[in-house]
């Protein structure tokens, strides 16, 4: 009897991998799909913008679509695929949001948990509202908590080299907290030292606020350590990379996967006419000598905002346990659910994002690590009004989910600043598929 | 009845003001050679590029000798406010100061008071011997001039000069030029002895390097004339033509024609955002070549020849105009023939692909370079002429046609060069014109 059931179960597996393998099989209009897809990626490589992309679509079952083009090193004719690796910057803070999440699923966190009881040097924090050092300092109205952090609420900014707009911002950018190109080598020293300088630093609004897109999820990457006894790089590892099996998402890439390594270009702005055809980019010249994309070389301080490079294939897995929650015991389901509400303050309502993106954010909600586009007027508090959920990096990677019809995909390229937002027209492009 | 009265009032009022936001006007000329509706392709594509939010505002516009052939604006000097564009709005033309002031040269030429191939140091002595530093590299060999930079060379970008590396300025030198402040010196006369004093990047001749080369060209101009190039160019060009609006300044009178400088939005420069506004902007006003708007149209401590004049279209296609009519506007004459022929003519006929490769990429096989002026290769290997052009960092465009001298703008203010349409454009007019 035994043997005969791991037969039928040996036969059961065999049969489960032979359909994931013929992807797509369960749609009858795949290939008009995936030349749609092409139809809208193409164009960036074909018209000299990207030296390359890589772009998915996934179902419950596996891979669904697969389109690529170019180059992702032009240098060294690495082609993009599945397993090439991305700096993927702020797709990084979905990946510790979730680790916070697994924290607060262990009891070792509660959402609404003042941070300063994990950190006591917030306890410093005064706030000039809109970091406008004319404005008086003011203590803080409530606590920073947990989801404050998630939410880009707390009330910190960026560097103004990244996106930080208030006058604080240029402090950031004076003393490099966070700041990009120091990810190699800080003088200012690993993560602890930078959240000890953030935390000199007024907050820009009160907590709950205002959504600023911020240093928000380093913090969390310190937070983890804190409660974890941990550095961030390890307890990635152990609550969220290797339950998942991302063995490609690192801070730094090792060497024998530098030849799987794509390199980091920038825009080239022509300041004289060029007529016809020409590339509109070229390689990122501000990294080291010698180093084609950041997470390669050394690593200055963890960055959980933004420091994790990753492939598609590993980030797939991230997302199927967001969107399917496959794995049990990794994150409660209700927990897993958090994601797909809307985290922001009701004050908020769908403009939230505004401040930082501008027009194109309007309808726009936020969960934990990644954003919630709604349908025209929709509400933010509606499930039914979500439309699709999606987060970007600042090198031009991109995600998004389709809940509803339990489909995602990715977006791969390395071009900083991220200048070719297509989630729109890829989720709209997956709509058409349909179920043979 | 008081009800559907209102109704009809309200929509009215909603149409217009529906009207202004969108403020759109355009003009297409009975020219029974176009073809209309073919020519309503270019607003698909200008349509296209403003209702993305990626550009503020546009003005095309297509004449032959003064008769409008298309026409088509939009859009605003300022996002949210400000006055809708048209023939009469200023823009800053940058670098297509290049091609007016070369103008002047070639019209100093023909009075003789300048020849093509004199060197350079026969009127700015500083640059008597010049070092090379080849690729821009200090720590390459540094060579001699081999032969004397030249007019000629100042004119078609091949005097070894170059720009700072936001203008694609080749290497360290490139650099250099911002260590020292060329372009921020506080007279012409500064500037020529502090670039002397820095090496070309290429021997003279031999490379196309887009370069500081018409800033030089513009000391030429002072030295020869006594005069300043702003005073000069007014003389010679600009009140002969009747072109009113351009200078290097923007009087205050004339600042609400003045359009604003718009650049793609980072989170840190956020797109604006309007109640009610149909387009979703994607470009917020922007800090160009460190000046706001309010230090922008100021005059500068020099004129630049390379970039400094302020234009409107109208203005900018009577200059076109008189060129693609060889040197006539109107029964002006601001050149001979001979002379005006110079802009379309390669004035560097030894100069291969490579030559221009490094500055122009895949497109070098379709170009070469005239008296101050690209010239487009037709794409048929022929070897002729499709047209001539020139453009503005701030996105500002115009062409000369080789064949029928039609002469096209297409301006807006994004800046640095987004969208240069001239290939388009100029394809729907071709295909337009063989009905």
């Amino acid at each position: 009897m035994r043997p005969s059931f791991y037969w039928s179960l040996a036969i059961l597996l065999s049969l489960a991998l032979t359909t994931c393998e013929v992807f797509g099989d369960q749609y009858s209009n795949t290939k008009e799909v995936r030349d749609e897809l092409k139809g809208i990626l193409d164009p960036l490589v074909d018209d000299g913008l990207l030296p390359g992309y890589y772009a998915s679509v996934y179902d419950r079952d596996g891979l669904v679509i697969e389109v690529a083009s170019g180059a992702a090193s032009e240098l060294e004719g690495l082609k993009p695929s599945s397993n090439v690796i991305y700096s993927m910057m702020s797709m990084s803070k979905p990946i510790v949001s979730f680790a916070v999440l697994r924290l607060v699923d262990a009891g070792l966190l509660r959402l609404d948990q003042p941070v300063k009881e994990f950190i006591p040097e917030m306890r410093q924090l005064s706030v000039v509202e809109d970091g406008d050092l004319d404005n008086p300092v003011v203590p803080l109205e409530r606590d920073i908590s947990v989801r404050d952090l998630l939410t880009h609420t707390a009330g910190f900014t960026y560097s103004e080299d990244i996106v930080g707009r208030e006058e604080v911002a240029k402090i950031y950018a004076e003393l490099e907290i966070f700041a990009i190109d120091k990810r190699f080598q800080s003088e200012l020293g690993d993560l602890s030292a930078h959240v000890d300088a953030l935390l000199q630093l007024p907050l820009v609004a009160q907590p709950g606020e205002k959504f600023i897109y911020s240093v928000s999820i380093d913090v969390l990457g310190r937070l983890i350590e804190v409660v974890t006894e941990r550095p961030l790089d390890q307890a990635l590892r152990n609550l969220v990379l290797e339950p998942l099996g991302m063995s490609d998402t690192t801070f730094l890439v090792p060497e024998e996967k530098y030849n799987r390594l794509a390199a980091m270009y920038e825009p080239r702005l022509a300041t004289y006419p060029i007529p016809g055809r020409f590339a509109r980019y070229q390689p990122y010249k501000t990294l080291p000598q010698g180093i084609k994309n950041f997470a390669q070389g050394s690593v200055g301080y963890f960055s959980g905002g933004g420091g994790l490079a990753s492939t598609a294939a590993d980030y797939e897995k991230f997302l199927r346990a967001i969107v399917f929650g496959q794995r049990e015991g990794l994150l409660s389901d209700e927990m897993r659910e958090q994601f797909f509400r809307n985290q922001l303050p009701p004050a908020l309502g769908s403009k939230g994002l505004l401040y930082n993106f501008g027009p194109r954010a309007l309808n726009t909600a936020f969960s934990y690590g990644f954003g919630i586009r709604l349908k025209p007027e929709g509400s933010p508090d509606l499930a039914g009004d979500h439309d699709y959920y999606f987060w970007a990096g600042a090198a031009n990677t991109q995600f998004w989910i389709d809940r509803k019809n339990g489909r995602f995909g990715l977006f791969l390229a390395q071009h900083m600043p991220t200048q070719y937002d297509r989630a729109r027209e890829l989720v709209s492009a997956s709509r058409k598929l349909m179920a043979e | 009845m008081i009800r559907t009265n209102l109704w009809q009032a309200a929509s009215i009022i909603m149409g217009a003001s529906l009207f202004v936001s969108g403020a759109k006007a355009e003009s297409i000329s009975a020219d029974p050679e176009f073809d209309p509706q073919k020519l309503e392709a270019i607003e698909a594509i200008v349509d296209g590029l403003y209702e993305d939010g990626l550009i503020p505002n546009y003005v095309v516009d297509i004449q032959r000798r003064g008769e409008t052939i298309y026409h088509i604006e939009r859009g605003k000097t300022q996002i949210g406010s400000g006055q809708n564009v048209n023939n009469q709005t200023i823009y800053a033309i940058a670098s297509m100061t290049k091609p007016i002031v070369s103008t002047a040269v070639l019209r100093l030429i023909q009075e003789g008071k300048l020849q093509l191939d004199d060197p350079l140091s026969k009127y700015l002595p500083e640059f008597e011997s010049m070092l090379v530093a080849p690729g821009g590299s200090l720590s390459s060999m540094f060579e001699e001039a081999a032969t004397p930079i030249t007019v000629r060379h100042l004119l078609t970008h091949t005097s070894g000069f170059t720009y700072p590396p936001e203008v694609l300025g080749v290497g360290e030198v490139a650099q250099q030029y911002n260590e020292v402040g060329v372009l921020a010196t506080s007279s012409m006369n500064e500037f020529t002895e502090l670039l002397a004093q820095l090496p070309l990047v290429a021997q003279p001749g031999e490379t196309f390097n887009y370069s500081v080369s018409v800033d030089v060209l513009g000391a030429i101009i002072e030295q020869v004339t006594g005069e300043n190039l702003g005073d000069y160019l007014k003389e010679t060009i600009f009140e002969p033509l009747g072109m009113t609006d351009t200078a290097f300044e923007v009087l205050d009178k004339d600042r609400d024609r003045f359009a604003r400088i718009y650049a793609p939005s980072t989170p840190n420069n956020p797109a604006p955002f309007f109640e009610d506004e149909p387009i979703q902007w994607q470009i917020s006003e922007t800090v160009y070549f460190g000046r706001g708007f309010d230090q922008m149209g100021r005059r500068g401590a020099w004129d630049s020849g390379g970039g400094g004049l302020y234009s409107t279209v109208d203005d900018f296609q009577r200059y076109a105009s008189m060129v693609a009519n060889f040197g006539e506007l109107e029964g002006t004459r601001v050149l001979d023939e001979d002379f005006a022929k110079l802009h379309f003519e390669d004035l560097m006929p030894g100069l291969g692909l490579e030559a221009f490769r490094a500055a122009f990429g895949e497109a070098a096989s379709s170009m070469k370079f005239g008296g101050g002026y690209g010239i487009r290769m037709k794409d048929d290997g022929s070897g002729s002429a499709d047209y001539y052009f020139w453009g503005g960092a701030a996105n500002t465009f115009f062409w000369v046609d080789a064949d029928d001298g039609i002469t096209g703008t297409f301006f807006t203010h994004i800046a640095p060069i987004r969208y240069n349409l001239i290939d388009q454009i100029e394809e729907i007019i071709d295909e337009a014109r063989e009905q």
